[in-house]
């Protein structure tokens, strides 16, 4: 489902990250832990297409997306990858709910409210639909950016560092919600983290 | 959500901004607006009014004056002219048509105007309701005068002399209206039309210290055969009021008969003489005859016109320039606008690309933005320029009996439209680029 190979990138400066191989099978959730500095994010960005990689391919649903460019690749990654940042980032003239409906929109999907409100009841936060993005706490930002990453049922789901800006409380709970959801609809997880909060939970864990 | 209301509610979010590039846009171009539509309206109100008047004679003075206050109703006359030059002329065969108009009264700041039914049909007048003036104190009124005095047929009237300020009232007569014009746009919808001898017989007494009399009596070799042509017509005049004299008003019209027949033939006095359809030979003719006269000028209106147009061009250009100026400044603000806007959103641009927008769908609802900017502006400025010209209309109806209205919409406004959607597109065409090739994973990094 998610195969890297051979995966390197060089940076304009001149240094160069290698990264191990690894395969992740369809609805299989797993942590990619590191220090800070050491790639995480740049590894995220190759995997999601929006860094092209030096040497080696990156296969995600047996696309490899390396060799894909321009607005196929963005059509791609909007149907099929889902992204929870760290720090949560909407575009913040629209409500949660056009947040969504533009997320299912820019990915080719028909616009799906039902689906919408029952993604808002599964992470608790139906009450929030029509609310402006300004007047949620970060706790409700981050769950709605969970519900934008779930929104199109992707394959894949990345999500960096999305612990790392919440308390121990919001932690486990944005955790436990981001789990389940992926469970509930088969989609791959791939966590890119230094949270050591999250360490012990995942039995498939990458160490960069 | 797509794309163009993704633009829109990004617009809204920032509404003081948004605002003022709109207001900017709008302001610019009402500017042009209002100045196209007074141009319209100032050329059919000119070709309506001075198409048909081929030349005008009238008391020596300024040529544009005199064309400005007899034709078109504006300015103040030049003096007096005898009626006996007009009783001349009327003998002459080749002058199919000649209408006399005599000004320097007043009601209410709409202007009295002393004259014949040629008149009327001159500037193809119909009666809504009542006649025409036949008698001397018979009034036959404009639409605008019947609507903004609320005169209707069978009111009275006093008078005065004097045409933005009434100096005295000719209380001694009472104007009586007779009937009232349907709408015509020309000149007769703000005038009060009545026969010459009205005022000859308000001014009689008052005659010679008017200020019409300056440019008045004649002295010509003409002067003899003039005052038997003047007996003539009221001879007939008589004959007239005769026929339908006897119902009412018998008393007061016997004086006025007596009273216009002691009325000094020197005191007969018209401001000017208007011809329509008068060519060639006819044409150069009274020319050569009036401008003979010691204190007579005959003028065509067409050149007079021509000139004064000239005169007005560079005015034009500097409204024109200042309006230009505007625009480019919302053009500027609309760009400035669109780039701050887009400074803070540099996140959202890469979180759109991330959720699967390509470079080219950004690209476009930047442009949108600019657009949607400025088709408001543009509407915008359809209220402000419509509104403003119906504001400026009502005042220069007031100033000068000329009427303009914000009513009308012309198809060249359109254009418009274009040079707005231009100027929005033009603006917001580097912003659009700058978000065309946002580096999404530097952007994200950060």
């Amino acid at each position: 489902m998610v195969k890297i190979n051979e995966l390197t990138y060089n940076y304009s400066s001149g240094v160069q990250l290698n990264f191990p191989d690894f395969n992740l099978e369809k609805g299989e959730q797993a942590l990619i832990l590191g220090q800070s500095g050491c790639g995480k994010t740049t590894l995220l960005h190759l995997l999601s297409g929006l860094l092209k990689p030096t040497t080696g391919k990156v296969v995600v649903e047996n696309e490899n997306i390396s060799l894909l460019s321009g607005a196929p690749l963005d059509k791609f990654r909007g149907a099929s990858i889902g992204v929870v940042f760290q720090i949560p980032h909407f575009i913040e003239a629209l409500t949660v709910k056009e947040n969504l409906t533009l997320t299912q929109s820019l990915a080719g999907k028909s616009k799906d409210v039902e689906r919408i409100k029952s993604l808002l009841l599964d992470l608790g936060i139906e009450s929030k639909l029509n609310s402006k993005m300004n007047a949620l706490s970060v706790g409700e930002k981050q769950r709605v950016s969970i519900a934008r990453a779930l929104v199109n049922s992707p394959a894949l789901i990345l999500a960096d560092e999305p612990t790392s800006a919440l308390d121990d409380e919001n932690c486990d709970a944005v955790l436990k919600l981001v789990r389940e959801q992926a469970k509930k609809q088969n989609s791959t997880l791939l966590i890119v983290t230094h949270d050591n909060r999250l360490k012990d939970q995942f039995d498939k864990r990458i160490e960069l | 959500m797509n794309i163009l209301r993704l633009s829109w509610k990004n617009i809204k979010s920032k509404p003081l901004s948004s605002l003022l590039s709109m207001l900017l846009l709008a302001v610019g171009l009402s500017t042009a607006i209002i100045l196209k539509l007074t141009e319209h309206q100032l050329t059919e109100n000119i070709n309506n009014t001075g198409k048909d008047v081929k030349l005008v004679i009238g008391a020596k003075g300024s040529r544009l004056q005199l064309v400005m206050s007899s034709v078109f109703q504006i300015d103040n006359p030049t003096g007096n002219i005898n009626y006996g030059f007009y009783s001349l002329l009327k003998r002459n065969k080749m002058i199919k048509e000649m209408i006399p108009v005599s000004m320097g009264d007043s009601y209410k700041r709409k202007r009295i105007v002393g004259t014949n039914h040629d008149y009327v049909s001159l500037f193809a007048g119909e009666l809504k309701e009542g006649v025409l003036f036949e008698k001397p104190l018979e009034a036959t009124i404009g639409s605008v005068v019947a609507a903004e005095l609320g005169l209707k047929v069978g009111d009275e009237f006093v008078g005065g002399h004097g045409m933005e300020e009434v100096l005295h009232s000719h209380d001694e007569y009472k104007y009586k209206v007779v009937g009232v014009l349907k709408r015509s746009g020309s000149v007769l919808d703000n005038l009060i039309l009545t026969p010459v001898q009205t005022v000859w017989i308000m001014h009689a007494g008052h005659a010679h210290d008017s200020e019409y009399t300056l440019g008045g009596a004649e002295e010509g070799s003409h002067e003899e055969h003039a005052h038997e042509e003047v007996v003539e017509e009221e001879d007939s005049h008589e004959h007239h009021n005769h026929d339908h004299g006897h119902e009412h008003h018998e008393h007061v019209e016997v004086n006025l008969d007596s009273l216009l027949a002691n009325v000094d033939p020197k005191d007969r006095e018209i401001t000017a003489i208007l011809f329509p359809n008068l060519s060639g030979n006819a044409k150069i003719g009274v020319l050569n005859n009036a401008n003979n006269q010691p204190n007579m000028m005959a003028v065509d209106p067409a050149p007079e016109i021509a000139l004064l147009k000239n005169k007005l061009t560079p005015f034009v250009s500097i409204i024109i320039a200042i309006s230009w100026f505007i625009t480019i400044i919302a053009m500027f603000s609309v760009f400035i606008g669109l780039l701050n806007s887009l400074r803070g959103r540099k996140y959202e641009i890469a979180l759109m690309r991330v959720l699967g927008a390509s470079k080219a769908k950004v690209l476009v609802s930047i442009l949108f933005e600019g657009i949607i900017l400025s088709v408001l502006g543009y509407l915008l400025c359809l209220i402000l320029s419509h509104s403003g010209m119906e504001l400026i209309g009502n005042w220069m109806q007031n100033e000068y009996q000329y009427e303009f209205t914000g009513w009308i919409f012309l198809t060249s406004e359109l254009t418009y439209l274009g040079i707005a959607i231009a100027i929005g597109l033009v603006s917001a065409l580097i912003p659009a680029y700058k978000a065309y090739h946002t580096d999404i994973s530097e952007t994200l990094a950060k």
